[in-house]
Formats: structure tokens, sequence, C-alpha cells
């Protein structure tokens, strides 16, 4: 067992150990007469606003503040857990109440968003790494540029070598828009090599009719296209990483401030302790 | 280009941060310049520095010359131009639209998302109601209940106006936190004012009962176990407000329209009710440890077996123990060999209610009710002049009592006793503590003579100020009715006019008729006299008038030759008639008028003149009183005895009569009110020896259950003990209904126990539980229970007497088994809530819905409300103890 793995069952272990201790307080607080939704609600806010502190935790790098790996496991693991304490919090029951619903709302999404970024900060990666070469995410947009600045300057050069316009006909109708393009995130869904794929079928069939100088330019085109496959790729996959942080964090901040006056309405109204 | 994109080597690739919130907008193209956007996303392409103009590069002077600083990652080394003669870049850089980075963009949403939650809160806080919505529906945490949507209830309601200041945020630790659960919970109270008993004085204890019964019926039952003891701990709170539980520790709202508010489960009863039971069938108390159903003496005396077998001994012996059937519907009332015909199911409680009398009993027993001895109120009582007079004569101022009518009942009339002043009670006393009896005073002692003067005096006052014609002649102003209830609330009894219910208006008429004007004028100027300090004179004994024949006879003033035939009721001098010789106080034979010699005049003509009768109704009495022509002795025979004026007649209907210048009452039948208020009125109080005596002797307590007097009301309704919180005894009541003073038939003397007879007999029979015992072990009778004959004779056996956990009852014990039989888990469910309830019903509290909406008519919920509004200073002021206690 590596330490990854003995890592993921000492924390599942800690986390469902916690939620076992808490169900059990939770009942026996309920038998006791006390009022759990207030415990649990204060519990709850204190693990969202701690929750939360990861957010800045990462834009505080030079404090000695644990590493952030630590902080991330606590971010997970604690956020299972307050999806627990959530449910003790509301009893299991649908809430009714306008600002209730607002809140219920804002929390699945954001627990949701979280449970998607889970996944796919553990998911993308190893994809990222089999896809081909790692790219840092910032220089991909000058990597294309360059990329296609080369499959220009190859054409050209077959170009000028047959003294035909085959090559750049085929370029214009085929290549320029592929490697022109930008990749979205919804390549992921499905094939992501489809679209390469596509062009490296055209260019196979392009290739029979060509005389040999032109097949061999075909044939740095077609590294290119599957670098350009690759480029899409990491393109698509690490937008993938950091847009899921768009829903995350604003609807973390929207629900921290709703929860609060969901705390002081219910202070004011319940009065208990 | 290499075939990888990337070079790692650093003199050749820049250092990107991801964290930097804009980037060149030339990136894309590969062109980006050494400086980037600055902090604010503005490209510093060209920008001056030092005032030399950047490019490339920013040209760095070294011995005197400018020399070019290109970063290798942007083409390195110096290019061919060099820097220009000012020191800026010969290689202008063209000047792009930075670019915000994800990171920037994802900041920006999150400020914008927070604004907008900012709003969204304003406007939902902000939002007025509108039309048909009731309070702010922002902040409603959740729909309530139909039971209290129906209200249309806004926020402050149910809601008190506390307002949560810091102090109280700081306090949060403590128990004063709990201020608005408390202060809200009292708001309940408007609706659900039943609840705590009067006044809902213990609307926040446990159970809503006073912690101090609720403490003994608890205590010994405790067996914790570790859970239930740990969760105790929990349960426990520190501060004033300990032991008291607001509305919302239990009841949740906000949770829905069907959400039920009075979940609660096993465990949760247990956290106070620490033994722990496996369920109803293990654990669970047996009903012989609790003394259920019957843990009490029953209010009304009756005994089944012995009903049963006396009056329908035919009907029973065919059936196996001699009992009757169950519960049987169709049973022809009468019979009595149904329980039905005795007990009807409360459709709203479930408890068999004893139907009422006139349906279980009169057409049996109305004869009992008016068969009582007739009750002497207003009259001379026996005094043995002879004596009295003679010590009287022997004192230092010589003197009399004056005139003294000798037709004095056999019974003494005791309530005429609440009719004298204080000081004349207190005389009373006296004598009676000393055993000293007005009837036979030869042996009385000389210290006891003034009381027996002052009493009598008192009495003598009283009839003077009665048969007074003009309130000018009585020193209160008042005469008839009016003194009477002078000289009442002077005694200290609080509902008057009801001791005094039905007193025909032309009754001191008909005594002073009958005692003669002679003698009520001579007794009106001796009282005249004496409250002007004047006696009569002495009076010669028998020895001084054979020494002295001359002497005046003992009448004097006060008369004692024989009364004419139409004079009868005065006494003149005569010997006190033996008791014998009275008028009875009971039955037909009462009535057997006087003998002529013990009056001195014939005896019918004394009889006619001696009677009068009133019905109770003052009508009726003004109607007959003086009409009915006198019969004299030869007509009384003529009488037919079925004649409805016929005396014997008139009295067997009861009411009020005069008879030989006596004021009687009799019972009217059952539920005689004038009867019930003089019981209840004597023993509210029975410390005070007046009223044991009056208890005892007067209405004949002494005889027990036997007691004639009231009418046989003891036969049936039983007396039980009032305690004050001192645990000591200060009264009695008297059980007039099969149900306790507080409950109703929808209130059981188990308040905290339910139990639905009509579910329970669609499968089952009432013999099914309730068995009857058929042979009950000498001393365990039902009768024994109760007070027998002599149980009355002081209040220090009041135990003996009013002890209601001493009772043998007619049926047996009720197994548990019987219950678990069909209780348990899977087939008719074994909560505790099923069984039992929290609170404690109030005796005061509206027993129905009809009640419950008279009372909300007349207290209408604050509609218009707001929170800030007038509350009550109690809930005002945040106080955890100050439930509305008295």
């Amino acid at each position: 067992m590596n330490f990854f793995a003995r890592r993921r069952l000492r924390n599942t272990l800690l986390s469902v150990s916690g939620m076992v201790v808490a169900y059990a307080l939770w009942r026996m607080l309920k038998v006791a007469l006390r009022p759990t939704a207030i415990y649990t609600g204060f519990a709850l806010l204190a693990l969202v606003l701690a929750l939360a502190l990861f957010n800045g935790r990462k834009k505080l790098p030079f404090l000695p503040l644990l590493k952030a790996s630590s902080w991330l496991q606590f971010h997970i693991y604690a956020g299972w857990f307050s999806v627990f304490m959530f449910l003790l919090h509301s009893d299991f029951r649908l809430p009714s109440g306008m600002l209730e619903i607002i809140l219920a709302v804002l929390f699945a999404i954001v627990a949701l968003s979280g449970v998607a970024g889970l996944f796919i900060t553990r998911l993308l990666p190893p994809a990222i790494t089999r896809s081909g070469e790692p790219l840092v995410y910032e220089r991909i947009p000058r990597y294309r540029h360059a990329l296609q600045t080369e499959v220009e300057n190859i054409v050209e050069e077959a170009e000028r070598k047959s003294g035909s316009t085959a090559m750049g006909n085929f370029y214009m109708e085929t290549l320029a828009p592929y490697f022109q393009g930008s990749s979205s995130v919804f390549l992921l869904a499905g094939n992501p090599s489809r679209h390469a794929q596509r062009i490296l079928g055209q260019m196979d069939e392009y290739c029979r009719y060509l005389d040999k100088d032109l097949v061999d330019s075909m044939g740095r085109l077609r590294d290119c296209v599957e670098r350009k496959r690759n480029l899409d790729f990491q393109n698509a996959a690490q937008r993938l990483l950091k847009l899921w942080l768009f829903v995350h964090i604003p609807f973390t901040y929207s629900l921290i401030l709703v929860a609060l006056a969901h705390a002081w309405i219910a202070l004011v109204y319940e009065g208990r302790f | 280009m290499a075939d990888k994109f990337q070079d790692i080597r650093h003199r050749h690739v820049t250092y990107d941060r991801p964290n930097e919130d804009w980037v060149c907008g030339l990136e894309c193209q590969g062109k980006s310049c050494y400086l980037g956007p600055d902090n604010k996303g503005k490209c510093r392409a060209g920008m001056v520095f030092d005032g030399r103009k950047s490019g490339e590069c920013l040209p760095r002077r070294m011995g005197g010359q400018w020399q070019c600083t290109r970063e290798e990652t942007h083409g390195g080394e110096s290019c061919n131009e060099g820097p220009l003669p000012d020191g800026s870049c010969c290689r202008a850089v063209p000047r792009c639209r930075p670019a915000p980075t994800l990171r920037r963009l994802r900041g920006r949403l999150t400020k914008i998302m927070a604004v907008m939650t900012l709003a969204l809160l304003a406007v939902l806080f902000a939002r007025k109601p509108r039309e048909g919505e009731h309070g702010s529906t922002a902040i409603n945490p959740g729909q309530l209940t139909a039971a209290h949507s129906t209200l249309n209830a806004e926020c402050a309601h149910c809601h008190s106006d506390m307002q949560l200041g810091p102090d109280k945020l700081l306090a949060m630790h403590s128990s004063e936190f709990d201020h608005r659960a408390m202060a809200d919970s009292r708001l309940c109270l408007d609706c659900h004012q039943n609840i705590g008993g009067p006044v809902s004085r213990y609307a926040f204890d446990a159970h809503t009962m006073d912690p101090k019964k609720l403490r003994a019926k608890t205590s010994g039952q405790s067996k914790p176990d570790s859970l239930l003891q740990f969760a105790a701990l929990m349960f426990k709170k520190s501060g004033a407000s300990a032991e008291q539980l607001s509305c919302g520790t239990c009841h949740k709202e906000h949770h829905g329209l069907t959400a039920d508010l009075k979940t609660f489960t096993n465990r949760q009863c247990q956290i106070c009710h620490r033994q722990q039971f496996e369920s109803f069938s293990h654990g669970h108390p047996t009903f012989e440890a609790v003394s259920y159903p019957a843990s009490r003496r029953t209010r009304i005396f009756f005994d089944h077996l012995s009903h049963y077998s006396k009056h329908f001994p035919e009907k029973v012996a065919e059936r196996a123990g001699g009992v009757p059937s169950g519960f049987k519907s169709e049973a022809p009332h009468g019979e009595s060999l149904s329980c039905a015909a005795c007990h009807a199911s409360n459709g709203s409680s479930g408890t068999m209610n004893v139907v009422s009398y006139e349906k279980a009993c009169a057409d049996c027993h109305e004869g009992d009710t008016q068969s009582g001895n007739k009750l002497p109120v207003i009259g001379y009582p026996l005094l043995d002049m002879i004596s009295l007079n003679e010590k009287l004569a022997r004192e230092a101022t010589p003197r009399s009592l004056g005139t003294w009518p000798t037709y004095a009942p056999n019974d003494f009339p005791w309530l005429i006793l609440y009719l004298l002043p204080e000081d004349a009670r207190t005389a009373w006393q006296r004598l009676a503590a000393q055993k000293v009896y007005l009837h036979d005073l030869t042996s009385i002692k000389n210290e006891h003579l003034s009381d027996v003067e002052r009493v009598a005096w008192a009495i003598k006052e009283l009839f003077r100020d009665l048969c007074a014609n003009s309130p000018s002649e009585t020193p209160s102003g008042l005469v008839g009715h009016a003194e009477i209830v002078r000289r009442l609330v002077a005694s200290g009894c609080d509902e008057r006019e009801h001791l005094i219910n039905g007193l025909p208006p032309d009754t001191f008429d008909q005594m002073r008729d009958f005692l003669g004007a002679d003698v009520c004028v001579k007794i009106m100027r001796e009282v005249d006299d004496f409250r002007a300090s004047h006696y009569p004179p002495a009076v010669p004994s028998e020895e001084d008038r054979v020494r002295k024949p001359d002497a005046p006879t003992s009448s004097g003033a006060e008369s004692f030759a024989p009364p004419p035939a139409d004079n009868a009721g005065e006494s003149f001098g005569t010997p006190v008639p033996t008791v014998a010789a009275m008028p009875s106080a009971g039955g037909a034979e009462s009535f057997a008028p006087p003998t002529a010699e013990s009056f001195g005049a014939p005896a019918p003509a004394m009889a006619s003149a001696g009677e009068s009768f009133a019905p109770s109704g003052a009508a009726a009495a003004e109607s007959f009183a003086g009409q009915a022509p006198a019969p004299t002795a030869a007509t009384k025979e003529e009488v037919p005895h079925n004649d409805p004026l016929d005396r014997i007649n008139w009295t067997s209907s009861g009411g009020w009569h005069q008879e030989y210048g006596t004021i009687y009452y009799k019972s009217t039948g059952h539920a005689d009110p004038l009867l019930k208020a003089w019981l209840e009125h004597i023993l509210e109080d029975v410390r005070d020896p007046l009223r044991l005596a009056t208890l005892r002797e007067g209405l004949g307590f002494d005889k027990g259950t036997l007691s004639p007097t009231t009418g046989h009301c003891l036969k049936c309704h039983t007396i039980e003990e009032r305690r004050n919180q001192q645990g000591r005894l200060v009264g009695a009541v008297i059980n007039w209904h099969a149900y306790g003073k507080h409950t109703t038939p929808a209130k059981s003397d188990r308040p905290l126990t339910r139990y639905n007879h009509m579910s329970h007999l669609l499968a089952a029979d009432c013999r099914q539980c309730h068995v009857t015992v058929t042979q009950p072990p000498a001393g365990r009778e039902y009768a024994a229970a109760f007070p027998g004959e002599g149980s009355w004779n002081s209040a220090d056996n009041w135990f003996e007497k009013a002890g209601l956990a001493r009772f043998h009852s007619n049926f047996e014990q009720i197994p548990k088994s019987t219950c678990a039989e069909c209780h348990t888990p899977k087939q008719s469910g074994d909560s505790c809530l099923q069984c039992h309830a929290y609170h404690h019903p109030a005796p005061d509290g509206p027993a129905d819905m009809l009640e419950w909406l008279r009372f909300r008519e007349a207290n209408p919920l604050k509609a218009g409300s707001k929170r800030g509004g007038k509350r009550p200073a109690a809930s005002a002021a945040g106080k955890t103890k100050t439930a509305a206690a008295p």
C-alpha cells in the first residue's frame, strides 16, 4: 500500500469516525431535548468557514501554515463531513423556508461542485500525462501560435519545392481551421482525439495524389497535427481544472453570507443555546 | 522547432506565474514583452523609466556607455543598432491590450456573486409582505403546521420582541440565553392557556406540574443506563432555568403543514424516566406497583357486588360468580345486568363515564333522597331555664333570663350559631369545650354562667331582630332576610345567599304568630332592656316560693302560667318538657302533636297553631301561609290523609317550614342546593370546632354514611380531605360527582395516563379486563374503605376517614400482561405516548373546543401586533423564572 492509499484510508476512517461520533452526539442531544439545530448549525458554519480558509491559505503561500496538500486533504474530508453535518442540521428533511431553500441550494451547489472538482482533479492529471508532453497552461496560446507558424512554413516550403499549390489548397481548406482554432472543455466530452483523427484521415487520403516530396512534407504535417491534438487536450483539460472553481469559490462566498444571515435570524428568533 | 513545445532551459523560457492577474495581449502570438502588464492590467510596453523609453529592453549604463540588456528569453545579446544615445531601447515593442487571467476572472465573478447575494438578502429582508401574506416570508424558515397556519399568524404572535443585543450574545454560554425561548413560550400560552394549571403557573415545568408533586410521583424509580445517563448530562442545564422547559424544546415548528409537533420517542421520555424499559412487556412497572387503574377510592360509594346481590339476586344467580354481564348496549335499563346501564363512553376522551343520577339511580332511589330528617335551622334551643334562673338569682346582681319559649326542637339548631355574634359563638365554643350543654345546667359552674347567659341572650336578640317589623327597631337597621344575610357575612359565610336559599319571607311571621303576640312583645322588651343593661328580675326558686307564698311567681313578667290554647308557643314556667315529650325530628311521627298536659292546651288546637308549612318556593309559601284554616281537634280527624295540603304530605316533599316556633329545612331531593351550600361551607374549614361540631352533631356525620339529616347525602357521596401546600389538613370536599372537583369526564384522575375504552370495546368486553371480586377477604370489602359510624368525631382522624389510598375495589387488579398481549411493537404498538400524555391538564382550562372558542372570542389574538409591540412585563424583562406566577 503506497503513501497515497494509506493517506486515503486514514483520512476516510477519520472522517467516517467523525461522522459516526457526530451522529451519535446528535442522536443523544435529540434524546436530551437539546436544540440540535443550533449546535449543528454552529458546527456547520464553523466547518464552512474553515473550508473557505483553504482558498485564503493558497493566497498566502509564504506563511508556514502546513503544506497545501495537507490543507487540501483537510478540505476534502472536512467537506464530506460538512455534507453529513448539513443533513444532521436539516434533520434529514427538505427545507421549506425561502431563505433556507436558497441556503440549501447554495450548499448543494458548493458541495456538488466540490465533489466534481475532486473527481476532476483526480481523473484529469493522469490523462494529461498520458496525452503527451505536459504543458504549462499559460503558455499554450504561445505554443499554438508557434505550431501554426511552423505548419505554415512547412506548407510554404512544400509549395516552393513542388511549384504546386496543391499543398497550399489543402492547408487552406482543411488544416488552417484546425490549427487556428482553440479547443473548449467540451472536447473532453467523448473522444478528445476525434478531430485530429478526422484530419489525419483526410491527410492519408490526400497523400495518394502527392509526389514523394510532398508526401514527406505531409509526414511533417502529420506530426504537427498530433502535437496540436495534445495541445488541444492539454488546453481543454487544464481549463476544466480551473473552471470548476468558477462555481465552487463564488458560490462559497454566497453560501457564507446567506449562512451568516440564517444564523443571525435563527439566533434572534430562536435564541436558545 | 523541436518536437516538444516546451524548452525547460531557463535561459530560453520565461517564468510564468500562475497567480498573476493579467497576461500580455501578444502572448498568444509569442510576442510578449519582458515587462508584461502591470497590476492594473495596463500595458507597460514603451514605458519611460528615468527619462528612457523601454523597448525590448531597458539599456543599462556601464562605464559611460549604454549597454543592451535584452533577456535571453527575448532574443538575448544586443541588437545591431544598440541603445540610443539617451539610453532608450532602439527596438520598440508594440503595445497590447493585456488580457485578464482566469484567476482574475474568477475573482471578479466572486465579487459579483457576493454583491448579488448581499443585494438579494437586502431585497428579501426589506420586502414588504404582499396582500394575503403575513409576516416576512423571506425569513420564514418553513411552513407552519396546519393547526397553526390557520391562525394567519404573524411572527410576533409566536416570537417575542426580545432583542438580541450584544449582552445577550455574550451570554450565549449561559442559561440566560434561553431568554428568547422562554419569552416565546409565554406567547404560546396566549392560546394554550390551559397548560400548566391556574394562570399557567407550571407551564414550563416538567409535565406542566408542580415540581414538588412531580418529584413525589417519580421518586425511587431510577435505574439509568450509561447511554441515557450521558444524554441526561447534556439535558441538564445550569442556571436558574434548569428545571424549566420552553415549548420549543419538544414542539418544533416550521417543518411543514403535516409535521407532527407531538413526536416524542421513548428514549426522550427516559431522559428523565431513566428506568430502562426494554419494552412495555419487559421492564415497564406492573400495574400493581402503580395501582393502576384504581389508585384511589371512588368518589361515589357504590358497591357493585352488594348492589347486584341485594337488588338483582335472581338476575345474577344464573351467571358465573353471580356477577352481571359485560358491556351490552341493548341491555334494558333497570336490570343493571350490563355495564352500559350505568357507564357510557365519552367519545372524545375515551373514558367510561358514570351516567347521571337521574338516568342511573333515580328510578329506585329518588325516595331515599327525600327521606332524611328535617334540619332545625332557626329556633329556641332546649334550655334548662330553672337551673339557669336559680344560678342567676344567686348572683351578685340577681337576675333572670326572662322569657324563653319551651318548644325547643329535639335537635340543637346548630345553624343558628352561625347567626350569632362573634362573642356569643366564642362563648358557645368555650361551653362546648367544657361539655356544658344548654339543656342540662343543673351542675353548671359559676365560671360558665356568663357564657350560657351570653349565648342565651344572643339567641333572644336574634329572634328579636328577626321578628322586628321595622328596620328602625333593630340595631343594624335590617330585618328579615337582610338581617340574616348580615349575620352570615359577619360569621364569615361566603355563599350567604345560597345558605338561606328559598327561605319564604313570611316564615318569621309564622314563627311570631305561633309564639303569640304577648310572648313576642315580652321578648322584645326584655331584649331592649338587656341592650340597655337592664336584666329581668330574678326568679324565686321553688323553695323561696314555698317559704314566701306571697312572693311573685317565677313567671312575673315572664309568666310561668300555663299558656292559653291560642298562645301555645310560650313557656310559662312549667318544667321544661322532656326531650321525649317534644316533637320528634323526623318522619311522620315527628308531627305528632304534644300532649295537652305538656303544653297546657288541647293538643289539636296547639298543633294547628304550631304548624305552618311552606314549600321551598316563596310564592307558594305566601299563598299558603295563613290561608289554611287552623284545624281544631274536632276537625283534624276529618282532614283526609291524602290531602295535598296535609302537613305530612307537605313536609314530605321537603323545603322550609315552621313548626312549633322553630324553622326547619328538609331535603327537597337529590342535589338539594341549600344543603349542598351548608355542607360545603361547613367542610371548608374543619379545624373550626364550631364547624366540626356542626358537622358531627348538627348534620349527623357521626353516623357516617347513615346520617339521615341531609337526606342521606353521604350514603353515596364521599368526603375527601383538603390539605394546604404544607400538607396540613384545612378542610374537606364532598364528592358531588363521580369525577373530582378539578377533573371532568375528559380529565381523569390520572391525567398523564390515557386509555380509550371505545377503541378497546370493539375488540373486547368489559369483563375481559374488569374481573369482579366475588369473594373479598374479610376486611377488604369495598365498603371497608369508607368511613363508617363514629368516624367523624374529631379532626384528628381524617386520614382514617378520607384516606383515599385505602381502597378495595370491586374488581380485580388488571394485570399488565392483559395489555401486553396486544401491545407489542409489531402489533398494537408499545410507545410511551400511546398510553401516557406529557402535559398535565389544567383544571381551569377550556375542556373542549367550544369552550376554547368562547375563550378566544373573549380574548382575541393581538392580530395587528408587530414585533416590538407591548408585551407583558414578564416577557419583556426576559426573566426565565417569571412565568406568570400569581
